[in-house]
């Protein structure tokens, strides 16, 4: 690093790069996450191709990688716990963007419409996730712990409420078969969503070593 | 590394501590080759012992290496330039300035704001550690000079059980090099000095880059398995691990990325840093060693500067780490600053340029001329039978 290098506020370019797609994986995983929750709880048609978006997701995933190895062969003393961190997090946004794909095909898998009081604590929740995807995306770029943290703390709410749908789900024998199994796995996937969201905050709130790990100031 | 490429590099590195010796044999004979006149300009200069203080500050911020200014010192002392209290100032401020690079270091995680707050905490621990001990043992020793006399007593002490005399085999070597290059630049005092400067930054780089290379790699399970345990073992490994590569800073800088990283807090690495600043004075302690060899009074003067470093360091060092309430002062101080630098990072920037560079400018420039007869050279303090010899 250079002296003059410490007067500069930007980011070496593939870090910059890496960040911007780390921003595109969240976004198109989020858009994805929208689709196929109002397929699985809206009753609405995917107009959008989640399989394709989930390849765009995972190209980025291979790019962050690619530009994040080069920067460190080329200049490994700028940002490399950035770097690190990129690498160890990159993971997560991929798999969300697996888990929307999934939430859609698991809406392909109900017989009938979904409607009625499960439904709409599921509604609830989605719209309460979707507010932490948020939260994430905009921690994650601006670095910023004290959103990182609500994040973290929101989603770790959000995933024990789904773990109080699912008990309730399993005593209520109204539903069908189906719809108790389409309901189930749904809920699953969306604490699995929330779990990687709470990952990338991780990153920002938490020491590089606790990074993936559940809110340490508890 | 197999056992040629070793046996190779352990001769690169007595080749290049042969040249830093030879470079102090060069700066002490350009010394005395500029004559009385250049000696009583820096005696002069150096009389103040605030001045001092603030040149040590400014020249280890500057080349950001006080292993190198040490050096230079105590070379000077040994040739007759400076006075013993002259020199101790410097080497105090020279302790300040040497974390300078470890701050600068931590100014390049500015991207990340939880990061860059635990990274200037992280480096300014050190800082704030230097300044708090250098403001209680400096007053005291202007006001009793008892670093001056514990230095004293350990220089003739090792020179009395003929410890000085430890590096004269190396004397032999590098003698006839110095008198060579001193006569093959026409006994130019001038030029004199610029090699020897110049040779003296090239042997501390280079020697820093391959110790740093050999001993820092193998100190890699070490370092993780005691740097943050506790803390006097801690000490110890900083000390020893300092030693190995002479330099502080390379040292404390390797803990800034774990602090910005959340691996480790501000007070765990402390103690490491402690030991850090006890270790980086064996190089001058080295170079005196050389310049003492010949028995001669001003070696035993320049033994006696690099004591009083070795001693300024080791005080500090037991004020603070037997006592956990002490030793969180400059830990609190740093997370402060670490705190304020997020708040607004300019901050982060003032403050290393207001101390380590405005503020020594200042001082330097505001107090020229003014000499303070309340911390006089002792007896044997002289330099006028030493220049011109």
């Amino acid at each position: 690093m250079l002296f003059f290098d410490l007067f500069r506020r930007d980011r070496p370019p593939l870090i910059e790069q890496s960040l911007e797609n780390m921003q595109v994986m969240l976004d198109t995983s989020l858009r994805m996450f929208q689709d196929a929750t109002a397929s699985l709880l809206e009753n609405e048609v995917l107009v959008r191709d989640l399989s394709e978006q989930d390849k765009t997701v995972n190209q980025k995933e291979s790019a962050i990688r690619r530009a994040v190895l080069e920067h460190v062969a080329i200049d490994p003393s700028r940002e490399m716990i950035f770097s690190l961190i990129l690498i160890s997090i990159v993971q997560d946004a991929e798999r969300i963007g697996d888990l929307a794909k999934s939430i859609g095909e698991v809406a392909q898998l109900a017989d009938g419409r979904r409607h009625g009081e499960h439904v709409g604590v599921l509604q609830d929740l989605r719209d309460r996730l979707v507010q932490v995807f948020r939260l994430t995306r905009d921690s994650f770029a601006d670095a910023d712990d004290e959103q990182a943290r609500l994040a973290m703390e929101r989603s770790s709410q959000i995933k024990q409420e789904l773990t109080e749908f699912l008990r309730r789900v399993s005593e209520d024998d109204s539903l069908s078969p189906n719809t108790a199994v389409v309901l189930a796995v749904g809920s699953r996937m969306f604490s699995r969503v929330s779990s990687h969201l709470s990952n990338i905050a991780s990153s920002v709130a938490m020491p590089f070593d606790q990074i993936r790990r559940p809110p340490g100031w508890e | 590394m197999d056992r040629g490429s070793g046996v190779l590099r352990t001769i690169v590195v007595v080749v290049v501590l042969l040249l830093f010796f030879v470079s102090l044999e060069l700066m002490g004979g350009s010394f005395k080759l500029m004559g009385k006149g250049f000696a009583e300009q820096l005696l002069s200069t150096t009389s103040n012992p605030f001045v001092g203080l603030f040149i040590g500050i400014l020249a280890t911020s500057l080349v950001q290496s006080s292993s190198t200014v040490t050096s230079m010192v105590v070379a000077l002392v040994a040739a007759g330039g400076i006075t013993v209290s002259g020199a101790i100032p410097i080497v105090m401020g020279a302790n300040i300035g040497t974390s300078v690079t470890n701050t600068i270091v931590s100014l390049g995680h500015i991207t990340r704001r939880e990061e860059f707050r635990r990274a200037i905490a992280g480096a300014t621990v050190h800082d704030f550690f230097n300044l708090i001990i250098v403001a209680i043992l400096f007053p005291l020793e202007l006001a009793t000079r008892f670093i001056t006399k514990i230095s004293l007593w350990l220089a003739e002490g090792l020179t009395g059980v003929g410890g000085a005399e430890l590096l004269s085999p190396v004397k032999v070597i590098t003698k006839p090099v110095s008198n060579a290059i001193i006569a093959g630049l026409g006994e130019n005092g001038i030029a004199v000095l610029v090699v020897g400067v110049v040779l003296l930054f090239l042997a501390l780089r280079y020697l820093v880059i391959l110790l740093r290379k050999i001993m820092l790699g193998r100190s890699e399970r070490i370092l993780h398995t005691y740097v943050f345990g506790a803390p006097a073992v801690a000490m110890l490994v900083g000390i020893l691990v300092t030693v190995l590569v002479q330099s502080s800073s390379i040292t404390t800088s390797v803990t800034v990325p774990l602090v910005a990283a959340g691996i480790v807090t501000v007070s765990q690495i402390f103690p490491f840093v402690l030991g850090a600043n006890i270790g980086t004075t064996i190089t001058a302690l080295l170079a005196a060693l050389v310049l003492a060899a010949d028995g001669s009074e001003a070696g035993v003067l320049a033994l006696e500067v690099a004591f009083a470093h070795v001693t300024f360091n080791v005080i500090g060092v037991s004020l603070a780490l037997p006592f956990r309430p002490i030793r969180e002062v400059p830990v609190q101080l740093a997370n402060w600053l670490g705190n304020l630098a997020v708040k607004n990072r300019a901050y982060a920037f003032a403050y290393v340029g207001f101390v380590f560079f405005v503020l020594p400018l200042v001082v330097i420039f505001a107090t020229r001329g003014i000499n303070t007869d309340f911390y006089s050279a002792p007896e044997g303090d002289a330099v006028e039978s030493v220049v011109g010899q």
